[in-house]
């Protein structure tokens, strides 16, 4: 119950304004992620082996959706954990 | 079977690559085995082999099937979409395959203008390196990924017990985490300061 309650307080309707984003990246245009470059992706997943969003990483929607794949065929393919513990 | 000749019209091909891991206890000759395989299979669909490649045995992500290594065999080539079918169908038929993944690269290839060269397909025995996997297990420990040691692994292999290293000096990573805390702080305190009227 009352962790509904705490959910509600942190994230429900008090936050002024929009969230806070990260500085753009200054990636080429025409960049793309290679999911068979583990080196690269990693720094863009956590330490738990999340895929970070876009609000931190600074990625343009474009972007951040090749992201994804790349990440998601690394992990599928065992470059990259899906999960990791701290 | 059933694949027929191709039209009069140019039949547009696909390339596609194609990321294979093997137990890391298979021999050289079994390796070796379903790479034949492999490409008899791509030359019998009517499709080339581009690229060949052995990326040795790399330490996995996550174990597979209870192994922390695998060997990484990497093929890139031209065909149409049966060829995909048949090539993941035999993979399946070996049980040293532990998994495969196919990835499609570039649609509407002409079949004519495909160069090879010819010393991209062959097929090297690549010793492990020692070296460049305890720098890849380093900078994974540094990251903080690193699996737990694989203690139980059959002893195959030479020695691969930690090397203590002086790590998380490199752990600066891209993902600095702003932006989260301030926000919540902020709007805590408007809430309190309504007067009375």
């Amino acid at each position: 119950m009352d962790d509904i309650d705490q959910d509600f307080d942190i994230e429900g309707g008090r936050r002024r304004g929009p969230r806070k984003k990260a500085p753009g990246l200054a990636l080429a245009p025409d960049f793309k992620f290679d999911y068979k470059d583990p080196q690269q992706l990693r720094h863009f997943i956590t330490d738990r082996g999340k895929i970070t969003p876009r609000r931190i990483n600074g990625l343009n929607a474009r972007q951040q959706r090749d992201l994804t794949r790349a990440i998601k065929r690394a992990r599928n393919i065992a470059l990259l954990p899906y999960t990791a513990t701290k | 079977m059933a694949s027929t000749a191709a039209a009069p019209a140019t039949r547009w091909a696909r390339e596609y690559e194609t990321i294979y891991i093997l137990r890391p206890d298979v021999g050289n000759d079994v390796a070796e085995k379903i790479v034949d395989r492999a490409r008899d299979v791509i030359a019998r669909l009517e499709g080339t082999l581009t690229k060949l490649d052995n990326w040795g045995k790399r330490r996995l992500a996550y174990p597979i099937r209870k192994n922390h290594r695998g060997l990484f065999v990497y093929l890139k080539y031209v065909g149409y979409s049966d060829l995909v079918a048949e090539l993941e169908r035999n993979l399946r038929l070996f049980d040293e395959v532990m998994r495969f993944q196919t990835v499609l690269l570039a649609e509407d290839i002409d079949p004519a203008s495909i160069a090879v060269n010819a010393e991209d397909l062959q097929y090297l025995h690549v010793e492990d390196d020692e070296v460049d996997e305890d720098a890849e297990l380093e900078r994974a420990r540094s990251l903080g990924m690193a699996p737990r040691a694989p203690r139980e692994a059959p002893a195959d292999e030479t020695t691969d017990e930690d090397s203590d290293d002086s790590d998380a000096e490199e752990a600066s990573k891209a993902v600095a985490d702003d932006g989260e805390n301030e926000e919540s702080s902020e709007a805590e305190s408007n809430e309190d300061e309504r007067e009375e009227g």
